[in-house]
């Protein structure tokens, strides 16, 4: 499957809203389905849609890696926003929120085992026969690994991808921070993943505090993401890039450097692609 | 929401085991047990720590009234608070608990007592009354189009 190069987006929030509005090279928002009532668009958002920006919305509360089945009715509001803005693809997490009827308030990484695998494969499958439009599903940012493992990241990853065929939304926030926080080399770990599956790319800020970067997405995007992006351009060609901004909002002038510097580091990498792709 | 979800498979041994496993991870992380065996310890304390802020952050700017009127105690009421009290499916809903625990114990300032009157007039019955006590007024919370309104009463604060 081959997603339409959707350019440059960032995260739709409410006091963003007016900034977004004003910036008008972004090719797609992302919308938190858990957020947005698809009975009662904001006129914003409307707007932006019909100034052709493409709108994909992002679940957060799927639990696709519980081991519990999935709640459809939380997989058909985002179905519902995907019908509604007529969106190029929905997206969710490879994670779990919930367990033996308790909310965690996060993502939560998953074991990486066969029976996790399963599990997860069989609710991505759930939710793919209830979408209109394909998933991708996104790697998430974890402060603990689970033990008992059979696999690496990647593998697991490819072998998801593989049996659902779902697209890949690759945080590289999230690839900084687990390589930060757990050990490993981040460019080495992009080079194993499936980057033939991009749908997007999602890169954000956060913030260091006793020796753990949390990804908080509540600062500006550090300079070591900014370069991770740079080196992802130099190995595959993501169809969007973009910023996710939850908290602590930059004022709109600081907004648009933080989005040039990822459009940047975009043609920074694409160009030295180009440049190895010329023949000697 | 509803909780309608998938039919069940033939039960699986494996499955039931990862069901486990991750209910025992959720309750670690919740402080309510202690961390699984294999895991990292300290890994799984900074994430439960992670998970108490963020949950902290995310009331603070749902309940922003009830927040700036705590003031400087906000992060250790939310604290006790959150001991006490399951995170529930929805933000807004634990901002509720949080302003009805603050309420309960005497510790809501005006400003907290009064965002707790305009939810439950959105929430519920359709008007309330309350009297504030540092503004010596009495405030009548009213619901018009889905919206709370509100009407004061009486002396006016003192600048």
């Amino acid at each position: 499957m081959i997603i339409p190069p959707i350019g440059l987006g960032i995260g739709w929030r409410p006091p963003l809203a007016l900034d977004i509005d004003r910036r008008a090279d972004l090719g797609f928002v992302e919308i938190v389905a858990e957020n947005i009532d698809p009975a009662n668009i904001p006129t914003p958002l409307r707007h932006l849609r019909a100034r052709g920006v493409a709108v994909i919305p992002h679940g957060v509360s799927l639990s696709l890696g519980g081991a519990e089945p999935i709640d459809k009715a939380r997989v058909r509001r985002l179905a519902e926003l995907a019908r509604e803005f007529d969106a190029p693809l929905a997206s969710e997490h490879i994670a779990f929120v919930r367990a033996g009827g308790q909310e965690a308030g996060h993502l939560l990484p998953l074991p990486r085992t066969r029976a996790a695998l399963d599990a997860l494969i069989d609710n991505v499958r759930t939710a793919q026969d209830l979408l209109p439009v394909p998933l991708a599903l996104e790697n998430i940012a974890a402060l603990f690994e689970w033990p008992d493992r059979e696999m690496d990241e990647t593998e697991f990853l490819g072998t998801l991808l593989d049996r659902t065929g779902a697209m890949l939304l690759l945080d590289l926030a999230n690839v900084w921070a687990n390589a930060r926080n757990l050990g490993g080399d981040p460019v080495a770990m992009l080079t194993q993943m499936p980057l033939d599956r991009l749908a997007y790319v999602h890169v954000a800020g956060g913030e260091e505090r006793d020796g753990t970067y949390h990804d908080t997405h509540a600062a500006a995007v550090p300079p070591g993401v900014l370069e991770l992006l740079s080196d992802l351009c130099r190995l595959a060609d993501p169809p969007g890039v973009m910023l996710e901004r939850d908290d602590h909002f930059p004022p709109g002038p600081q907004l648009n450097l933080e989005l040039d510097a990822i459009a940047a580091a975009v043609a920074r990498g694409r160009d030295q692609r180009n440049v190895q792709r010329q023949p000697a | 929401m509803t909780n309608e979800t998938s039919s069940v498979n033939p039960p699986d041994p494996r499955r039931a085991d990862l069901a486990r496993r991750q209910a025992a991870l959720v309750r670690a992380l919740r402080g309510d047990a202690p961390t699984p065996a294999g895991f990292d310890p300290a890994h799984v304390e900074r994430a439960a720590d992670s998970l108490g802020r963020k949950r902290a952050r995310s009331v603070q700017k749902a309940w922003p009234a009830t927040a700036r009127a705590v003031g400087d105690r906000y992060g250790e009421h939310f604290a006790a608070y959150a001991a006490e009290n399951p995170l529930p499916t929805d933000v807004d809903t634990d901002g509720f608990h949080f302003a009805e625990w603050l309420r309960s114990r005497g510790l809501a300032p005006d400003d907290a007592r009064l965002e707790l009157a305009v939810w439950r007039v959105v929430h519920g019955f359709p008007f309330r009354v309350l009297f504030l006590r540092n503004a010596r007024t009495l405030a009548l919370v009213y619901r018009r189009a889905g919206a709370a309104r509100v009407l004061r009463f009486g002396r006016k604060p003192r600048p």
